[in-house]
């Protein structure tokens, strides 16, 4: 009884901590220990929720998800072939454009939003496009990455078995760069949560980043904190989808990380 | 002379086997390019011949860096000698193909696969349909004896159970030749022993020809017919010695036999005098001073 206590207890050892965060977030307004008006406490965030409607929120909430949805799978699909040619078919060019690669990768996509803006119009093609620079890079350096992993003796040992290059790279290549490919794009996806909201401050009518743009602008303070928490539990829920991805298709590995939660 | 030769294969009697690989005058020239140094060419293999007939288990062993896995490479068709030719069943080698099945130092298993699709990638290839397949690598599983293990994945077994599924694997697409470089220099010195014995009756049971590659003077000439001496820079083969040691083996009972012992000590003999650029005398003197000089510590 006592041990299941114990193992119960070591389950929820990380909700603890998070309740204990919610409890004091309610508290200390209200007893002083925090400005009520730039803290409000957390019950005035969910009457704030309640006022907005849920409707309306998940209006909001699934804008910005198709947002992140959009520039991410064209991140995905341009970044996974760069990745694969640089990395697999011409490692010399690779070398050749390494250090313009990593160059360009450290360029915020909000100073290039001017550029996008006259590239590809205002509104939501310019958005995608922040999306899409966030998500490239770490998908393309991690498929280039994971592609060079792939140990030689491997390749060896298919082609001693006949194996042309097609086979080998559909074989050997994709399954042994796949564990770092999906890191990338977990990281891909986290870069492009935290660009949205820049990116929907910048030119945008809706969505999550809009709404506290929006609130920001007009002293809606409970309502930043509102699409803040909303981002940050988006953002959980879809890295908590790629980390049961990952375990469930990379079955071949010990398991040695540490869950999020 | 060509003639001559060829009689002179003819009136050699039957029953010493046809040759399955004949190696001829193979070099292997690796071109280092290290401070721009155009006469940095380093030779591996200076001017091998060797027949290896169907059905026998030849060994090559050597020092470290005498250029036997590169040899093994070559005949695998992984690597192309500079220059020279290599025939298999009287046709030129090319490259790599399902008539010769290679066993790599370290596994080299596919680390995404089960034991029964790591044992089956061989047979993928040559497009064998599914279900015979499956009925292939449950024979071949159980074969190295690794019945209920088909769905593990490779970091689930041990160094020796690994070992067997690179060899279900090499034997699975059913090629002629067998080819082990170096397959059990990782596995601990028991389960070295019991995958000698496993090798020797799967070779028995299936009848293949097997090169072997090994530094270990006790394996090559416990397991072969034929040992083929190598020593290195450049590499070459030394010499070839016929072990006349009983068939069927167990590795346990001939090693402590005196005919055993004798022939490793001649193979031994023979790999000394094959390094002669290796000053033995000062090396031991050397070794005494640093006794001697860790003793006075």
């Amino acid at each position: 009884m006592k041990k299941t206590l114990y193992s119960i207890n070591n389950k929820f050892l990380s909700v603890y901590i998070i309740i204990a965060f919610f409890v004091l977030w309610e508290i200390a307004p209200k007893i002083g220990w925090a400005n009520p008006h730039f803290v409000p406490p957390f019950s005035v965030i969910v009457a704030e929720a309640r006022k907005l409607t849920f409707i309306q929120l998940f209006v909001e909430a699934s804008v910005s998800l198709k947002r992140i949805s959009i520039g991410f799978t064209i991140a995905s699909l341009l970044a996974l072939p760069v990745g694969f040619i640089l990395g697999g078919a011409f490692p010399r060019l690779e070398n050749f454009l390494k250090s313009l690669l990593k160059f360009l990768s450290q360029i915020p996509p909000f100073i290039l939003f001017p550029v996008f803006v006259v590239v590809f119009g205002i509104g939501e093609k310019g958005i995608y496009t922040v999306i899409l620079w966030a998500a490239f890079w770490p998908i393309m350096f991690t498929t280039i990455t994971g592609v060079q992993s792939v140990e030689p003796i491997l390749i060896k040992s298919a082609r001693s078995m006949g194996a042309n290059s097609f086979t080998i790279f559909y074989k050997i290549i994709i399954p042994g760069a796949l564990s770092s490919i999906l890191t990338g794009m977990r990281t891909g996806m986290t870069m492009s949560f935290m660009m949205l909201i820049g990116a929907e401050t910048l030119g945008a009518d809706s969505g999550l980043g809009w709404l506290i743009h929006n609130a920001q602008s007009m002293g809606f303070i409970p309502r930043i904190y509102l699409a803040a928490i909303l981002i940050a539990v988006l953002g959980l829920g879809v890295n908590y989808i790629f980390q049961w991805l990952e375990e469930n298709i990379i079955i071949w590995k010990e398991v040695t990380h540490d869950k999020a939660i | 002379m060509l003639n001559v030769l060829s009689k002179a294969v003819d009136i050699e009697p039957a029953n010493t086997g046809t040759d399955k690989i004949v190696i001829k005058n193979i070099n292997r020239v690796f071109n280092i390019k290290r401070n721009n140094d155009s006469k940095n060419d380093f030779t591996a293999i200076k001017d091998v011949n060797l027949n290896i007939k169907a059905g026998e288990f030849l060994t090559i062993v050597g020092p470290s860096g005498c250029g036997k896995s590169t040899l093994l490479d070559i005949i695998a068709g992984l690597s192309k000698p500079s220059s020279g030719e290599i025939y298999i069943d009287n046709k030129i080698i090319t490259g790599p193909a399902l008539d010769r099945g290679i066993v790599l130092q370290g596994y080299a298993l596919f680390p995404w696969r089960t034991v029964r699709h790591n044992v089956e990638f061989g047979l993928e290839i040559k497009g064998t349909g599914k279900n015979e397949r499956r009925e292939i690598s449950t024979r071949f599983i159980k074969l190295v004896g690794l019945e209920g293990f088909e769905d593990r994945y490779p970091y689930e077994l041990s160094g020796g159970m690994r070992q067997r599924v690179a060899i279900a694997r090499a034997l699975a697409y059913d090629p002629e030749v067998l080819l082990m470089d170096e397959p059990f220099a990782a596995v601990d010195a028991q389960t070295r022993e019991t995958m000698q014995d496993e090798l020797l009756r799967i070779w028995e049971e299936t009848k293949k020809t097997i090169v072997f590659v090994t530094h270990s003077i006790e394996e090559a000439v416990g397991l072969a017919d034929r040992v083929a001496i190598m020593s290195a820079n450049p590499g070459y083969i030394k010499e070839v010695i016929d072990i006349d040691l009983p068939r069927p083996r167990r590795i346990g009972d001939i090693r402590n036999s005196a005919s055993f012992s004798w022939i490793t000590h001649k193979v031994w003999e023979i790999l000394q005098n094959a390094q002669p650029d290796i000053p033995l005398k000062k090396s031991s003197a050397n070794l005494a001073e640093d006794i001697s000089a860790s003793a006075t510590i």
